[in-house]
C-alpha cells in the first residue's frame, strides 16, 4: 500500500516540498521575532511625512546610535503610514533604546543668550571620558573653524558669560570659561576644543556616554515623538515560545482526539497528523526562504492554519464515506469545490490584514496564506491520494475477509 | 420533518439584540479596548509576589487609576496585566520598573506596552477598514464561487451575524477590543463561512437524495469541523501564556460557537425557503 502512495505524483511533490522544507531550516534556519527571543518595538511619530531619501537617513542614525550606544546587532525599521515608524530593536528594553532614538538629538551651544554653534558644526568627537579637575564626566569634541570664530564673537560681546549647552532643548551644562580661555579667546586666538560635561557619578558617565553616541550619529533630520512601545525580556520571550509551542502541539493533539472520536479509526487520523504536521514544516521552510521572522501572531497562524487543514481533510474523508454511489472522480470533485472555495475565503479575509500590516500581526497573515495555500494545492491533494489507497486497501482487507 | 422555520426566531433575536448592542456601545464610545486601540499603558507582570495587591499599589504609585486582571494556564495563575490610561514617559517607567523590583519583582519578568491615543486611533481605523475589506473580498469570493444571488446572499449574511455577534458577545463579557482580537475577527470572516459553504454545496448541489439526508450529513461533517477547531482552541487559550495568544483564541471560540446557530438554523432555512420557491 505505501509502494502504491509513493508511486502517486501527488505524493511524491510533498515529499519533494517536506524534503525541501527541511533543507531549507536546517541550513538557513528560522528566524524568530522580538516577543519570542526578547527585544523592543517603539512606535515613532514624526512630525510630518518623510521622503524616502529622509527615511534612509533616519534608519541609519537610529542604527548607529543603537550599534553605537548599545550594541545592538538587529534593528529593523518599518515605515508604517507616512509619518508613523516602527523600530524593531533585539535584545534591549524600550527604556534603554528610548533613550538614544527618542530624541532628534540637536546639540545647541549659547555664551550667555547668544547662539555660537550646534551639533552640525563638530568635526570630531573624542570619547567620553573622567576629567578629574572639575570632577565630572565629559565628551570632549571639537568645531569648525567657523563655529569657532563665534563662539569667540559671542563670548566677547557677553562680556564673558556663562556657556550652556543643549541638548534638544534641555540643558546638559552650563559653565563660566577659565580665565586663561577669556585671556586666549580676548587676544583673539581661537578655541577649537571643548567638553560637555555632565556631572559626576554613574549618572554622569551614563549621560556622557548616551551623548556621545548621540553626536557621533549626528542629529535626525526631524523632530521625533516616541507614541508608543513594547518590550519582552529575553527570558519572557522564551516562556512564550516554550508555552505556544506546547500548546500548539496539544491543540493539534486535541483536534485528532476529536477526529478519532468521531470516525473511530486510527487509521483516519494518522494521515491527519501526516499532512498536519507536514504543513508545519512547509510553513517553516517558506519562512526561512523568504527569511520571515516567526513570533507569536505567527504560530497563532501556524495553528490557525493547520486548523483549516484538518477541516478540508473532514470534508474529503466524509465526501468519500457518504457519497457511496459516487465515482471517486466524482467525490474529489465534490470535496474539492468546497475546499477550494474556503481557500478563497480565507485568502479573502487575509490579504486586507497582510497588505494593512496592523502593527505586529501581518505574521499572523503571512503564516496563515502559506500555510492555506500550501494546503490547497500540495498537502491536500496528496492526502486524498493517501486515504484513497487506504480505503481501496481496507475495502479489499474486507473482501478477503468475508470470503 | 424538522421545522427550521420554528427555530429561526433564535439567530434573528441574537441578531437583532446584538445589532442594538453593537450600536449602542459604538455610538456611546463604551466599547472596552486594550491600549493598543485605545491608548494607555498595559503592565504584565509574569510573576505572582505574595500578599500585594498590585492593583492597589499601582494605583497609589503612578496616579492613575488602574485595572488588574489575571493571566492562568494550565498550572494555575502565572502573572497579572495591570491596565489604565495614561501614559509614562521614560523617567516615570524607569521609577515604575524601580517601584516594581522593591515589591520583588524581577525585571524580566515585566512587560511594559504603551501607546499614545494618536497612534492607537490610526490602529484602530486601519484594523476597522482591514475587516471591512476582508468582508468585502469574501462576499466577492462566494458570489463568484455560488454564482446565484440567494444561497450567496443567505453565507454572506451568516458571516456577517457572525461578526456582530461576536463583537456583542464581547462587549457583554467585558473581552477588550484589541489588535489581536481584530485579527481573530478577521480570521473569523474567512473561516466561519466554511460551514456555509459545505451547507450550501452539499444542498445545492447533490440532486440525489432528500433535503434531510443531505441536511443532516452537512450537519455531521459540519460539526466534526467545528468540535476539531474549537477544541485545538480552547486549549491553546488555556495552555498558552501570552495574551496575543489568547486574545486571539477567546474571539475565534466565541466566533464558532455563534457560527453553528447562524449556519445551521438561519443559513439552512433560507436555503430551504429558496429550493422550495425553485421547484
Amino acid at each position: 500500500m505505501i509502494e502504491k502512495m509513493l508511486e502517486e505524483r501527488r505524493v511524491q511533490l510533498l515529499i519533494a516540498c517536506i524534503v525541501i522544507s527541511i533543507v531549507l531550516i536546517t541550513v538557513r534556519g528560522i528566524s524568530t521575532g522580538l516577543d519570542l527571543q526578547g527585544g523592543s518595538l517603539i512606535q515613532i511619530q514624526t512630525e510630518r511625512a518623510l521622503t524616502q531619501q529622509e527615511m534612509q537617513d533616519v534608519v541609519d542614525i537610529m542604527d548607529e546610535r543603537l550599534r553605537g550606544g548599545l550594541k545592538v546587532r538587529d534593528v529593523k525599521l518599518k515605515p508604517w503610514g507616512d509619518e508613523y515608524m516602527l523600530v524593531y530593536i533585539a535584545g534591549v528594553d524600550a527604556i534603554e533604546a528610548g533613550k538614544l532614538i527618542g530624541k532628534p538629538g540637536r546639540l545647541v551651544v549659547t555664551v550667555g543668550n547668544v547662539t555660537a554653534f550646534t551639533g552640525d558644526e563638530l568635526v570630531r568627537i573624542d570619547p567620553s571620558g573622567y576629567e578629574a579637575r572639575g570632577g565630572s564626566w565629559g565628551v570632549p569634541f571639537t568645531i569648525s573653524s567657523a563655529a569657532a570664530e563665534r563662539f569667540r564673537n559671542a563670548a566677547i560681546e557677553t562680556n564673558f558669560a556663562l556657556v550652556y549647552m543643549y541638548m534638544d532643548d534641555v540643558e546638559v551644562n552650563s559653565a563660566p570659561l577659565s580665565p586663561t580661555l577669556q585671556q586666549e579667546l580676548a587676544a583673539g586666538q581661537v578655541v577649537k576644543s571643548l567638553i560637555l560635561e555632565t556631572g559626576g557619578g554613574e549618572h554622569g558617565r551614563e549621560e556622557a556616554r548616551r551623548i556621545e553616541v548621540i553626536l557621533r550619529s549626528g542629529a535626525l533630520p526631524i523632530k521625533v515623538n516616541i507614541v508608543g512601545s513594547y518590550d519582552i525580556s529575553a527570558a519572557l520571550g522564551e516562556g512564550f515560545a516554550n508555552a505556544a509551542i506546547l500548546a500548539g502541539v496539544l491543540a493539534f493533539a486535541g483536534a485528532a482526539a476529536v477526529v478519532y472520536i468521531r470516525y473511530r479509526k486510527p487509521e483516519f487520523v494518522l494521515p491527519i497528523l501526516i499532512t498536519g504536521s507536514s504543513e508545519i514544516l512547509i510553513i517553516l521552510g517558506v519562512a526561512s526562504l523568504i527569511r520571515w521572522d516567526i513570533d507569536l501572531p505567527a504560530i497563532a497562524g501556524i495553528i490557525a492554519a493547520v486548523g483549516t487543514g484538518v477541516d478540508n481533510q473532514i470534508v474529503i474523508l466524509d465526501e468519500i464515506l457518504m457519497e457511496k454511489e459516487k465515482s471517486m472522480r466524482a467525490k474529489m470533485k465534490g470535496a474539492f469545490f468546497i475546499v477550494i472555495g474556503s481557500w478563497m475565503t480565507l485568502m479573502a479575509a487575509m490579504v486586507p490584514l497582510f497588505i494593512v500590516g496592523f502593527g505586529m500581526l501581518q505574521g499572523f497573515a503571512v503564516t496563515t496564506i502559506i500555510g492555506a495555500t500550501a494546503g490547497v494545492f500540495i498537502t491536500r491533494p496528496a492526502y486524498a491520494k493517501i486515504i484513497q489507497q487506504m480505503l481501496a486497501q481496507g475495502s479489499r482487507h474486507d473482501e478477503h475477509q468475508t470470503k | 420533518m424538522f421545522d427550521l422555520k420554528k427555530l429561526m426566531v433564535l439567530p434573528v433575536l441574537i441578531l437583532a439584540v446584538s445589532l442594538v448592542v453593537v450600536g449602542v456601545n459604538a455610538k456611546a464610545n463604551t466599547i472596552p479596548m486594550g491600549v493598543d486601540l485605545k491608548g494607555g499603558t498595559l503592565i504584565t507582570v509574569y510573576s505572582v509576589p505574595k500578599g500585594i495587591d498590585l492593583e492597589a499599589s499601582l494605583g497609589e504609585k503612578l496616579g492613575y487609576k488602574v485595572q488588574a486582571d489575571t493571566i492562568s494556564d494550565l498550572s494555575g495563575v502565572v502573572g497579572y496585566t495591570i491596565q489604565m490610561d495614561g501614559f509614562l514617559d521614560i523617567e516615570k517607567k524607569e521609577e515604575l520598573q524601580v517601584f516594581l523590583s522593591s515589591l520583588g519583582i524581577p525585571e524580566d519578568k515585566i512587560s511594559i506596552r504603551d501607546a499614545q491615543p494618536s497612534i492607537s486611533a490610526q490602529l484602530l481605523k486601519d484594523g476597522i477598514k482591514a475587516v471591512l475589506f476582508a468582508f468585502l473580498f469574501m462576499a466577492v469570493v462566494i458570489f463568484l464561487r455560488f454564482k446565484t444571488l440567494v444561497p450567496s446572499f443567505a453565507v454572506v449574511l451568516s458571516a456577517f451575524s457572525d461578526i456582530v455577534t461576536t463583537v456583542a458577545v464581547m462587549i457583554l463579557l467585558g473581552i477588550k477590543l484589541t489588535s489581536g482580537s481584530l485579527v481573530a475577527l478577521l480570521l473569523l470572516i474567512g473561516y466561519s463561512v466554511d460551514t456555509d459553504i459545505l451547507l450550501t454545496t452539499r444542498l445545492l448541489m447533490r440532486k440525489a437524495r432528500s433535503f434531510q439526508d443531505r441536511f443532516y450529513g452537512a450537519v455531521k461533517t459540519g460539526l466534526t469541523m467545528s468540535a476539531t477547531t474549537l477544541a485545538a482552541i480552547a486549549i491553546l487559550y488555556l495552555a498558552s501564556t501570552s495574551i496575543v495568544l489568547k486574545e486571539i483564541a477567546v474571539v475565534i471560540i466565541i466566533g464558532l460557537l455563534i457560527d453553528m446557530i447562524n449556519t445551521w438554523i438561519q443559513n439552512a432555512w433560507i436555503l430551504q425557503r429558496y429550493m422550495e420557491g425553485r421547484k
